[in-house]
């Protein structure tokens, strides 16, 4: 009887696991923090803690590093008038990172192009395109190679600025995805502002699907890629830009004409486990544009999707396997 | 062999119990697999918290106003799909961003801290878990 019993209660729980599969807890939180709306969701049972402590980091990171806080590393930097300052040991780590990626880009990417961005003021009410001498007095305070980095001793020539904006995203998702990982945690995907790290596989082993947004429709995507334990950023130009004159001026500078950059790209996507190299590495070849950044990309082992202006979308050989077009818009380019 | 079956003896009613956990276990499996209906909501969250919730169908038609962090925020529903068409901040982000209708699929005021984005669950194989923006 009793060993019955055992049977019985055996084949209950059995019947019972198997009506509950896939249903794993996901935890998801939607939050705000530097300057920008941001999404974790992940799976297991201790998700939501390791979420909380997530959103901790991003807090202490950019306490550190934001640009207009008062309080903050990078701040006092910006206004020492070029004397040297002691900052933490985060923040010389994401300046080192931002230096040694403005050095592999060729300057591409330059963290110090804040003057020129404030100069065209876009993603304000103030943006218009400034006149030909203004962006020739603001050139020469845009060059990374000034900036002196020597242990956590930062010194920065007066009326230059450093903006660590252009990786902080990136930087921030590589050390989330670090504590959830460290939490236990298997499956997440972690969102700042756009820049995604799909933390292992989906459920069962499965990859991510990640959609590549539509330049044309930022609301829809346009692409998908099949992804697992990486992260993708995208930069374009229909994140933030204005028009004067029927012509769109977007956020993302070349540091080498003073003008927002301008070539026959709309955006570029790098698919990489190093975040952070990801975040500077889509400005730098958006500014190059596609002859330019598809010879970087070979050189440097990057993989990446194109879109460029004539709806035309170009695919490194490592993603090929993973990308799949969902629109009609546009032509992929094998 | 003979033995260990001797110890664990099935009788005719056990086999009535086992149906009867697996009839469960299958009803409860099928319960969860109607709920999966491809209805959609449409959210607005308003500085990290939901401010309304609306069930997107072919006869939505609503246009919600309210007061974002900084200014007032417009957005429209209209069928399966949702939009902000009027913020009054200073980068219009939100407004370029256009219609949303995939389940994940989130549009933004930062100036207002106002979200808004598509709920509910799909049996859309396009479907996708994140999207880079």
């Amino acid at each position: 009887m009793k060993n019955r019993l055992i049977g019985v209660a055996a084949a209950a729980m059995l019947a019972l696991s198997l009506a509950g599969c896939g249903t794993e807890t996901a935890c998801s939180q939607d939050f705000y923090a530097m300057d920008t709306a941001m999404s974790i969701t992940a799976y297991g049972a201790d998700a939501q803690a390791a979420i909380n402590e997530s959103i901790s980091y991003i807090n202490t990171l950019e306490a550190d590093i934001s640009r207009t806080r008062e309080t903050s590393d990078i701040y006092a930097v910006n206004h020492a008038e070029g004397e040297t300052v002691t900052v933490s040991e985060q923040t010389a780590d994401v300046l080192r990172r931002a230096l040694e990626l403005a050095e592999e880009t060729e300057g591409c990417f330059d963290p110090t192009i804040a003057p020129l961005s404030d100069l065209w003021g876009i993603g304000t009410e103030n943006a218009a395109v400034p006149a030909q001498e203004e962006i020739d007095a603001v050139l020469p305070l845009v060059d990374y190679t000034r900036v002196k980095l020597d242990g956590t001793e930062v010194t920065v020539p007066a009326d230059m600025q450093i903006d660590l904006g252009g990786i902080g995203k990136g930087y921030a998702a590589d050390h989330v995805a670090q504590i959830l990982r460290d939490a236990g945690i298997e499956h997440a995907t972690i969102s700042l502002g756009g820049n995604v790290y799909a933390v292992g596989s989906k459920d069962k082993g499965l990859p991510w699907s990640v959609g590549i947004t539509d330049p044309d429709e930022p609301g829809s995507w346009f692409a998908a890629l099949k992804v697992s334990d990486t992260s993708i950023v995208t930069s374009g130009d229909y994140e933030r830009y204005f028009e004067q004159d029927g012509k769109r001026y977007c956020h993302i500078f070349d540091p080498e004409t003073g003008y927002p950059a301008e070539t026959d790209l709309r955006s570029v996507t790098i698919v990489s486990a190093d975040s952070t190299k990801a975040d500077a590495c889509t400005t730098a070849l958006f500014v190059m544009g596609l002859d330019r950044a598809v010879e970087y990309c070979k050189a440097h082992d990057i993989e990446a999707v194109f879109v460029c202006r004539d709806h035309t979308v170009h695919v490194t050989d490592g993603l090929k396997d993973s990308f799949s077009m969902d629109s009609a818009e546009y032509t992929y380019e094998k | 062999m003979k033995n260990k079956l001797a110890a664990f003896p099935l009788r005719p009613g056990d086999a009535v119990i086992f149906l009867a956990i697996i009839a469960a276990a299958c009803g409860i499996w099928l319960h969860l697999v109607l709920l999966q209906t491809d209805q959609t909501y449409g959210e607005i969250w308003l500085d990290g918290a939901l401010y309304q919730q609306i069930k997107l169908d072919d006869s939505t038609k609503e246009t919600i106003r309210l007061e974002g962090k900084n200014s007032e925020v417009t957005i429209e529903a209209d069928g399966r799909q949702m939009r902000f068409i009027l913020s009054e901040c200073p980068d219009h982000t939100c407004e370029r961003t256009g219609w949303i209708s995939g389940v994940g699929q989130t549009a933004v005021c930062l100036p207002n801290r106002v979200m808004i984005k598509i709920t509910g669950s799909t049996g859309d194989e396009d479907a996708v878990d994140a999207v880079v923006q």
